[in-house]
């Protein structure tokens, strides 16, 4: 028993901490020591006039947006990857290379690309379409920043649905076959509620990781332009380790664990419903 | 219930976890007692050390520095055998790129476990780690014969240089790196245009307007270029020349912050202007963009420091070699104006090797070994009496006016003309996204800067309370 209560006062003593001096005004810079103050933080941080409420809002779109793309597109892919054949061994394989690139590097060479003399501009001249903006507009950003970090993490989606599509026994297809369905009915009314249970550890993994996404936001735009990219964890890196005001810092960080924290209960529960 | 086996009383998986819970709460706020005021203390008393001044006073002893990547730490780095020649005292360091060298110093500074004696620092820094007593202040080294050469002299660094690192009547920094902020123009595009080079506000918006997206060398051209990202450097590199060549103020005499004045919010506008004409993506540019942007021959104007001058004469890493008209700042209503940038060198609270780092900022800052730092490409120096120096004016001799351009910027015409504060980080950015705001054509530049106005003054404020 020991053990474990050593490895839970590990993980929850810098928890508790912190959620501590979120009711703080630790500021590093000031050399005083931190004086409980309440709610100032969350007032200050999620009033009207603070950043808080913004940040929720990009926070929560730059999620949905990702999840909903990533999930779709991957489904798709997947979809296409149960054919046999040598060339799809081939590009089973090739499917996870973004995942094997470090997302700091994976977004320096998307930036590079979306500069406007970039590849991608010079593409788009192929087919006689103008320049695109893609990361200095602050209406075009956050689509961009949801475009690298589908490049990158739309073959983990590939690899959990394909697993999951693999899972689902031949006979239930060759039933539904003798039974008329076509390719279509067979995918909507079969393939997609077998999944279901891969959806959600989809949902659950992808949500939480693009709630809290820092470092291709970060790397991308610095959660620029304006603040068009700002979510809850870059805004917290700009306060804490920028500013070394750590109480406010803490403030986002702790609505954006309870924002994490309510994904996965909800979706976990749905889960466990389902199944059972 | 009591186990029948142990006797133990039995508790369950929820009374486990609210236990351990209880228990890791009452540790942390213990834990949050931690007494972050506490004053450092390092190694010897600076002004208590007696003798005649050597050296090898500190031989066999290590100094940990932290670098950031910079032509001035590889200079002084691959000068470090001598140093442990001269003095016994071995260096080591680390050398990070920029972002993670700041974090790595604070980290370190505010734990004050004192792993680095010494470290390379930038202006805002000064109060930054000054206010909580992280940095020592260098006055009782430099003023102690036993700890300074006699023939170190101060009095040689530029007084605007030393200016900048001294605060509430302290020196916390030695510079060892400077820069101002030029106008830089291409020759050949002003030649071919036919317009002379601008010295004013206004010639420079119209000549920025003459030139954009027309073709020059091959290339089509941005008519500008600056920084455009929303953190600090931006509101302090060329931004400061319109802001301060129209006669503006970041905040007055009784404590108001003032950007949002008359000249202030002129200034922003023939900033947003100018800024109108370059590049679509320049609210992601800092310095590092920017200048690789000019220096591929991509814009015809572009205002920041000075010494990129190494870049653009560098036929390595640029097309406009020989190419570069190097200007002082243009003209406002207020005159010539700009703010300065400093690398220096300074010296954690924590030291416990304090006299042996002063000995490694000191060696490091003689006049021998700025001057030997030049051709390795550590410009501008920060000793007068290397301006124009046969190194100095050798190394820029096929720059055109350059080494006469930096020595008139940095004498007449550059000065910490903003707040030194500790908060200086965070209200810096929070003026600069006002900024991008204006210069990205979000916001006008009167409400861009009243908001930003309130929001800078809460953060000064905060620092009082």
């Amino acid at each position: 028993m020991l053990p474990g209560i050593a490895l839970l006062l590990a993980v929850l003593y810098p928890f508790l901490s912190g959620v501590y001096w979120s009711f703080t005004d630790f500021d590093l810079a000031l050399g005083q020591n931190p004086a409980f103050n309440g709610l100032s933080n969350y007032f200050d941080a999620f009033g009207l006039g603070g950043e808080g409420l913004h940040a929720i809002l990009v926070t929560f779109a730059y999620a949905a947006l990702a999840v909903m793309t990533q999930t779709i597109l991957g489904f798709g892919v997947a979809l296409l990857l149960m054919r046999e054949g040598l060339h799809i061994r081939f590009f089973r394989a090739l499917i996870v290379l973004p995942l094997l690139m470090p997302p700091v590097i994976a977004t320096m060479m998307w930036r590079v690309m979306m500069t406007p003399d970039g590849v991608l501009n010079y593409m788009l001249s192929w087919v006689h379409l103008p320049p695109f903006d893609w990361l200095g507009s602050t209406s075009t950003a956050l689509f961009s920043v949801v475009l690298i970090d589908t490049w990158i993490y739309t073959p983990f989606v590939i690899l959990i649905l394909l697993a999951g599509m693999q899972s689902i026994p031949e006979e239930i297809h060759e039933a539904a076959r003798v039974d008329g369905a076509t390719y279509l009915g067979r995918v909507w009314n079969l393939v997609v509620p077998l999944l279901r249970p891969f959806f959600i550890i989809v949902i659950v993994f992808r949500g939480i990781d693009s709630l809290k996404m820092f470092d291709i936001i970060y790397t991308a735009t610095r959660g620029g332009p304006i603040n068009a990219t700002m979510n809850l964890h870059v805004q917290s890196y700009f306060t804490g380790i920028r500013s070394l005001n750590i109480g406010y810092s803490m403030a986002f960080l702790v609505v954006l664990w309870i924002l994490c924290y309510a994904l996965a209960f909800f979706l976990l529960r749905l889960r466990r419903g389902r199944l059972a | 219930m009591a186990n029948e086996g142990t006797g133990w009383r039995k508790i369950d998986r929820r009374q486990f976890l609210w236990g351990v819970g209880a228990g890791a709460a009452a540790l942390s706020l213990a834990g949050c007692g931690v007494d972050f005021s506490q004053k450092r203390t390092g190694g010897q008393n600076a002004s208590k050390v007696k003798g005649d001044f050597s050296w090898t006073r500190e031989k066999g002893k290590t100094v940990n520095v932290l670098f950031a990547k910079h032509p001035m730490a590889d200079s002084f780095i691959s000068e470090l055998p001598s140093f442990k020649e001269k003095t016994g005292i071995k260096v080591a360091y680390d050398t990070l790129p920029e972002e993670e060298f700041f974090q790595k110093l604070r980290t370190d500074l505010s734990t004050g476990e004192g792993n680095y004696d010494a470290f390379m620092c930038g202006p805002p820094n000064n109060w930054e780690f000054a206010t909580p007593g992280w940095s020592a202040s260098l006055d009782e080294y430099i003023e102690n014969p036993a700890l300074t050469s006699p023939d170190y002299d101060l009095n040689d660094f530029y007084p605007a240089a030393l200016g900048v690192n001294r605060w509430k009547g302290k020196l916390w920094a030695i510079p060892a790196n400077e820069e101002g902020y030029a106008l830089f123009s291409r020759k050949d595009v002003l030649q071919e245009a036919g317009i002379e080079a601008p010295q004013t506000w206004d010639e420079l918006i119209a000549a920025v307007k003459e030139v954009d997206g027309k073709t020059f060398a091959g290339k089509k051209v941005d008519g500008f270029v600056a920084r455009g990202d929303k953190t600090f450097p931006t509101i302090q590199s060329g931004y400061s020349t319109a802001f301060l060549g129209y006669g503006a103020t970041d905040v007055d005499d009784n404590g108001k912050v003032v950007i949002n004045s008359p000249e202030g919010i002129k200034a922003t506008e023939k900033w947003a202007e100018v800024m109108s004409y370059a590049p679509n993506n320049v609210g992601t540019f800092t310095w590092y963009e920017a200048m690789n942007h000019f220096a591929a021959g991509n814009a015809a104007f572009f205002i920041d420091a000075d010494h990129m001058s190494e870049t653009f004469e560098n036929p390595e890493a640029s097309e406009i070699v020989g190419k570069v008209n190097y200007d002082l700042p243009p003209e406002g209503d207020a005159g010539r104006m700009g703010n300065i940038w400093l690398w220096s060198l300074g010296m954690s609270a924590a030291s416990k090797n304090n006299v042996a780092a002063w000995l490694f900022l000191q060696w490091a800052t003689t006049k021998e070994q700025l001057e030997k730092a030049i051709p390795k490409g550590n410009i501008n120096p920060t000793r007068q009496s290397l301006a124009n120096s046969r190194t100095m004016k050798s190394y820029t001799k096929d720059w055109g006016d350059y080494n006469e351009t930096w020595q008139t910027i940095l004498s007449d015409h550059a000065a910490w003309e903003y707040i030194k504060s500790p908060q200086y980080p965070e209200y810096g950015d929070r003026w600069a996204l006002a900024i991008q705001e204006v210069a990205l054509g979000k916001n006008s530049a009167k409400e861009a800067l009243d908001a930003a106005a309130g929001d800078m003054q809460k953060i000064l404020d905060s620092a009082k309370s």
